[in-house]
């Protein structure tokens, strides 16, 4: 018999060549609700367009799919920082290809229910920051507030107009065995996850598009047209065009990430407390152009965190003074400063009666059964289920994991209960959820995992708009999905499907167009112009350390063997601080090995990988600010460096191929510069920063490897080296041929004013970058900055090349040496100059000491 | 009742070793009216002169000025000065009064006709936790069924001879559990650590800051601005009754040698001067209190 003998019984297991093999193998089990398949096993309607359009594709189409997504989600930065700190290492957001599919009829149900909450916590926050009646009448136990640990008194009354406190609300929900929905914890301070849901969304319909145009999804983009019109409707002056901002927490911050990825989506700008301050009760944007005042704030910063003098927090996020402001209406923070109350577990127990009292009805959604052991009768019930339960801090969700007492020893478990008695109100016990599972490509096969979903609604007059779709979180344990937003294995998409083509709305063009019209230039706020000069001088530093390395180890380990001219390289070198040993050429691979260590290592700030990283770290810091795909090739710059190793010695012959393709990024990263930046006073503050580099860094080679101080090296050698490291050498063979003559290499970097390589040329730009930098219309004469500049220029222009070439052929360097040492010296001042001028910080504000 | 009349100045002066270019400041240093005091010819004045100075009510009902500066100073000086008339009711017999545990369990069961109010005073607050460690010391005095004024003045007696008076050991960021432990402090450590141990066994007891007048040693004259600032504690005993002061660093309750400027769950809702500044290099403060009494052909008006 040459048949396999196992034939019937291999089959199912035979491994899966299209898609519709995998939907083949996929089998819930019968114990969950399974968002794409009934307990029948059948594919549930809502379900069968994506898995039909799914299932012609062939596996390795489909990885390939997986692998652009994750390239795209990696050079977008999309990241997690798991704690609100920059030494907590960010995981990369892990995004599953295959969607959560929703029917639109269904999710009515639910944005009715998300509308009813969104309500009902506004209006428990208008009470609980005003009036207090449900505390007085008894409605909600007085700890609601009284006791809650982020309750700030000063909030109290101050109400924004229109009267509203949330503008923003989240939920998350869960789904149990019978397919009915619950919501298991509300965000109302500034709910997390938008700019991830918008991300997972262009990737998910980049990677399967025809199957996202087949199935109907609902479009996003209605919800952020509203998120716009909403904060434009919440400022008191400018109506037509209010300056609205994002008040991010900062780079370290988890996220960070999705700020400045709204900020770019929405056209807000992207500000942090030091960009901002308190003058004649406005809150003002601190910019180059001077104290704008700013109407809306949508805030990232913690209710406590807003004000150093009245809520004693945030010294470095907060805005002093900014209370008073909020109190007298002329700026509007949202959500309202003490917004987070509404987010207490506790809460969710008194719901039901709130919207009795409120409405005269019951929760459309109900909320997942909580206990608070506040009261006797539940303190009873949580006791005696401890095991059955999940036990909250009844006053925080979010950055504390609950209790599993089922899981617990009978010590810890003691423990806890001794903690509950002694404090009953700050517990709260909760059913554990049965979560619903959806399908999730994972190990090459579809697998059940278990899934949570959070679903937004923004204000709209009266009432709340839902986001139609949500952000799904999926794990293989569904009790990793109740920690908090961050918990969970990998995200998904959420489509809300129906039978009717949907109307064609552009998600990112269409909705952003209208702000940023006139206000393009003076907008820019200091510490964001601090960092496009430095992102400029960094990235200019790597490019001429990437120029004189390749250049120094092709001469090292090329045939030609070391010239005469090597020697100025090595001085270049160690003057680069690449090299702490004297140049000695003994034994030149040893030295290349030295020089590729140095320009690897990781220790130091001004090694290549140093500065890359620098560069990398502070391109982070103003992302919003460049374009996407610069942004993607500094971070494709950083992780080359990145991933060579240097303490394996990698070979100084293959760092050469390393540097090529370095080279190449950085001159891309110039392209974006020069061709995809308006010419704004960003763009002039990263040019000025790669100019004055390019200049110091030009005059600093030339005094190294030039036969000045008399060396022996050749002279031809080290005029061609000079060409390779400026880039210039093809241009020269262009103009002169073969024939190297020192008054014509000297022109082409020094004075020739029609090399971009050149100093002249760097100088003339100069100029005039500081000649347009806004300074006060009463200012008479030239400020300092423009007159190094202009003098700079002067001398360089007004060098005899001619005559400098015959001195130093008499061997009379000293004149060329001067104007040089004089570049070296003079630059560093220009530059600070700029930075005294235009970036210098406001520097941390104090509190006064005891009184 | 009994009642005096005082003619108070308050002097806070910031100075700063380089100029300050912009400064935000709240103070709270404007007595709030009750029928404990009345203030008459209060100002509050401040130096360099702000734009603005605003006055308003705060959540607790206590009077504050909220001022900012923007132009470059190297000296601020903030006073506050006038007239108050105070009058305490003179205090109910201790032993007659409810058991503690009976108004705890009116302000928890809600049938306290003031149980709203007394209840914002009832649980933690930014610089007061509460804990078993302050439960039981506090039990020691509140034995069972024991009046509560009675048991309450004990705790105040406690605190007095349990702990030291000492300006070195805490400063004013001092975590009230720190000073307990060391059983050190000044008058703000004291009244938290009361306010700690009355919440912690279920009453409520608000932060009192203000004034308390000081007799000079017999045969020396009173020395001017050699007042202080001082802290005590005010304990909710029951609808009767109603709030009773009590000052621990002084062993008393109080009565019209002190005066009450402005009350809340603890110092951080009352701090007479906060703000935040920038630029200033080094800053010393020099605070300066004197608290005189009139004569009572004064008190008469």
């Amino acid at each position: 018999m040459n048949e396999p003998i196992f034939k019937e019984e291999a089959q199912p297991n035979a491994p899966p060549v299209s898609f519709a093999d995998l939907l083949e193998q996929y089998r819930p089990g019968f114990d969950h609700y399974d968002e794409a398949v009934d307990s029948a096993g059948h594919v549930r309607s809502s379900w069968s367009r994506l898995f039909q359009r799914l299932s012609g594709m062939s596996l390795p189409e489909f990885e390939r799919r997986i692998l652009q997504a994750q390239k795209q989600l990696e050079l977008d930065g999309v990241a997690f920082n798991p704690h609100d700190s920059t030494r907590g290492v960010s995981r990369p957001w892990r995004l599953d290809p295959i969607p959560l599919v929703l029917d639109a009829q269904e999710w009515q149900k639910i944005e009715r229910g998300m509308d009813q909450r969104a309500q009902l916590a506004d209006l428990v926050l208008l009470d609980l920051l005003g009036p207090q009646t449900l505390l007085r009448e008894r409605v909600l136990p007085p700890e609601i507030l009284f006791a809650d640990p982020r309750y700030l008194p000063a909030c109290h009354a101050a109400v924004p107009h229109p009267k509203k406190h949330l503008h923003l609300y989240a939920a998350d929900l869960a789904r149990s065995f019978d397919g009915q929905w619950w919501i298991t914890a509300e965000r109302t301070r500034s709910p997390f996850g938008l700019g991830y849901l918008l991300e997972n969304r262009l990737v998910t319909s980049r990677m399967l598009p025809e199957a996202f145009q087949h199935c109907n999804a609902v479009r996003l983009a209605s919800f952020f047209i509203t998120l716009r019109q909403t904060l434009k409707g919440l400022a008191k002056r400018y109506r037509e065009n209010p300056r609205i901002a994002i008040w991010s927490k900062g780079p370290g911050s988890r996220a960070y990430f999705e700020d400045s990825f709204l900020a770019r989506y929405l056209g807000y700008t992207l500000v942090e407390g030091e960009d901002l301050a308190v003058r004649d009760q406005r809150v003002m944007l601190k910019t180059l152009g001077g104290l704008l005042p700013v109407e809306v704030l949508l805030r990232r910063v913690e209710d406590q965190e807003c004000d150093p003098v009245e809520l004693l927090g945030g010294d470095r996020q907060g805005i002093a003074g900014l209370m008073e402001v909020v109190r007298s209406g002329d700026v509007t923070v949202s959500n309202s400063i003490g917004s987070a109350l509404a987010e207490a577990p506790l809460l969710l127990a008194f719901l039901p009666s709130v919207c009795q009292h409120f409405f005269g009805q019951d929760l459309i959604v109900p909320s997942v059964a909580t206990w608070w052991c506040g009261q006797e009768a539940e303190l009873q019930y949580v006791l005696e289920h401890m095991d059955e339960l999940l036990i909250r801090n009844a006053f925080r969700s979010d950055d504390e994991p609950p209790y599993r007492p089922s899981e617990m020893t009978q010590a810890e478990k003691q423990k806890l209960v001794a903690r509950i008695r002694e404090q009953p109100h700050r517990f709260v016990g909760q059913e554990r959820m049965v979560r619903s599972t959806t399908p999730v490509y994972e190990d090459g096969r579809l697998q059940t995992w278990s899934l949570a979903l959070r679903a937004y609604a923004v204000a709209k007059n009266n009432s709340y708009q839902i986001l139609p779709g949500a952000l799904a979180r999926v794990s293989p344990d569904p009790e990793v999905l109740s920690h908090n937003m961050t918990s969970g294995e990998k995200s998904q998409d959420v489509w809300i499907v129906s039978d009717q083509s949907v109307p064609h709305v552009s998600l990112l063009e269409n909705s952003v167009q209208e702000t940023e019209l006139k206000r393009a230039g003076a907008e820019l706020p200091s510490r964001v112009a601090d960092n496009l000069f430095w992102l400029g001088r960094n990235l200019e530093r790597s490019e001429q350390i990437a120029r004189l390395v390749r250049l120094v180890l092709q001469e090292l380990t090329g045939e030609a063997a070391a010239s005469a001219g090597t020697h100025g390289l090595l001085k270049a070198c160690r003057r680069a601080k690449l090299l702490d040993k004297p140049e000695k050429l003994d034994d030149e691979y040893l030295l290349a090995q030295e020089i590729t260590r140095g320009a690897l290592d990781r220790k130091v700030a001004h090694s290549l990988r140093g500065v890359v990283m620098v560069s990398h770290a502070t391109a982070a810091k103003v992302r919003d600010r460049l374009a996407i795909d610069c942004f993607r090739v500094i971070t494709e710059l950083r992780d080359l460096l990145g991933s060579v190793n240097s303490d394996a010695r990698i070979a100084p012959t293959d760092f050469m191929t390393v540097l090529d393709e370095a080279i190449t990024l950085t001159n891309a990263i110039s392209g974006f510069a020069s061709e995809s930046m308006t010419r704004t006073l960003g763009w002039r503050f990263l040019d000025l920063g790669r100019r004055i580099e390019r200049a110091y860094q030009t005059s600093q080679l030339l005094l190294s490897l030039l036969p000045m101080e008399d060396e022996k090296f050749e002279l031809n050698n080290s005029l061609e080296n000079c060409l390779q490291v400026c880039d210039s050498f093809m241009t020269y063979r262009g103009r002169y041929l073969a024939n190297i003559q020192l008054a014509a290499v000297l022109d082409l970097l020094i004075t020739d004013e029609t090399n971009p390589r050149s100093i002249a040329f760097q100088l003339q730009a100069i100029t005039q970058h500081v000649d347009r930098l806004p300074r006060p219309d009463t200012q008479a004469s030239i400020s300092p900055e423009q007159r190094i500049a202009l003098s700079l220029s002067n001398s360089v222009r007004l060098a005899d090349v001619v005559e400098l070439g015959v001195k130093v052929r008499e061997g009379d360097w000293s004149n060329l040496q001067k104007l040089l040492r004089r570049l070296v010296e003079q630059l560093p001042k220009l530059s600070d100059a700029i930075s005294g001028k235009f970036l210098i910080h406001a520097g941390l504000q104090r509190h006064f000491a005891r009184s | 009742m009994s009642c005096t009349t005082y003619k108070i100045e308050h002097t806070t002066t910031y100075s700063y070793e380089s100029p300050v270019r912009i400064c935000h400041n709240i103070v709270m240093l404007y007595p709030r009216s009750s029928n404990v005091v009345q203030p008459s010819y209060y100002r509050i004045t401040v130096k360099p002169h702000p734009e603005t100075l605003v006055r308003r009510e705060d959540y607790f009902g206590n009077q504050l000025h909220s001022f900012s500066l923007n132009e470059s100073h190297k000296q601020l000086v903030v006073s506050a000065s006038g007239r108050v008339k105070v009058s305490y009711a003179a205090l109910v017999e201790p032993t007659a009064t409810e058991a503690w545990e009976m108004v705890r369990e009116a302000v928890d069961a809600k049938t306290d006709r003031n149980w709203f109010d007394a209840c914002q005073y009832r649980f933690p607050s930014p610089r007061i936790d509460i804990d078993a460690r302050y439960a039981s010391f506090a039990r020691r005095s509140f034995l069972k069924n024991r009046p509560i004024v009675e048991a309450a003045l004990d705790l105040t007696q406690r605190i007095f001879r349990e702990f030291k008076y000492d300006a070195e050991a805490t400063e004013v960021y001092t975590p009230t559990a720190a000073a307990f432990e060391m059983r050190h402090g000044v008058c703000q450590d004291f009244a938290h650590v009361q306010i700690a141990c009355l919440r912690s066994i279920g009453l409520s007891a608000r932060y009192v800051s203000g004034y308390l007048r000081t007799v000079p040693p017999p045969g020396k004259e009173k020395l001017i601005g050699a007042d202080q600032s001082h802290a005590w504690v005010s304990l909710y005993c029951g609808q009767t009754v109603g709030w009773v002061d009590l000052d621990p660093t002084n062993n008393r309750s109080c009565d019209t040698d002190h005066i009450p400027i402005a009350w809340g769950r603890d110092y951080n809702d009352v701090i007479p001067v906060r703000g935040v500044f920038l630029g200033g290099g080094e800053h010393s403060i020099q605070v300066s209190v004197d608290v005189q009494e009139l004569p009572q052909a004064v008190n008469a008006d």
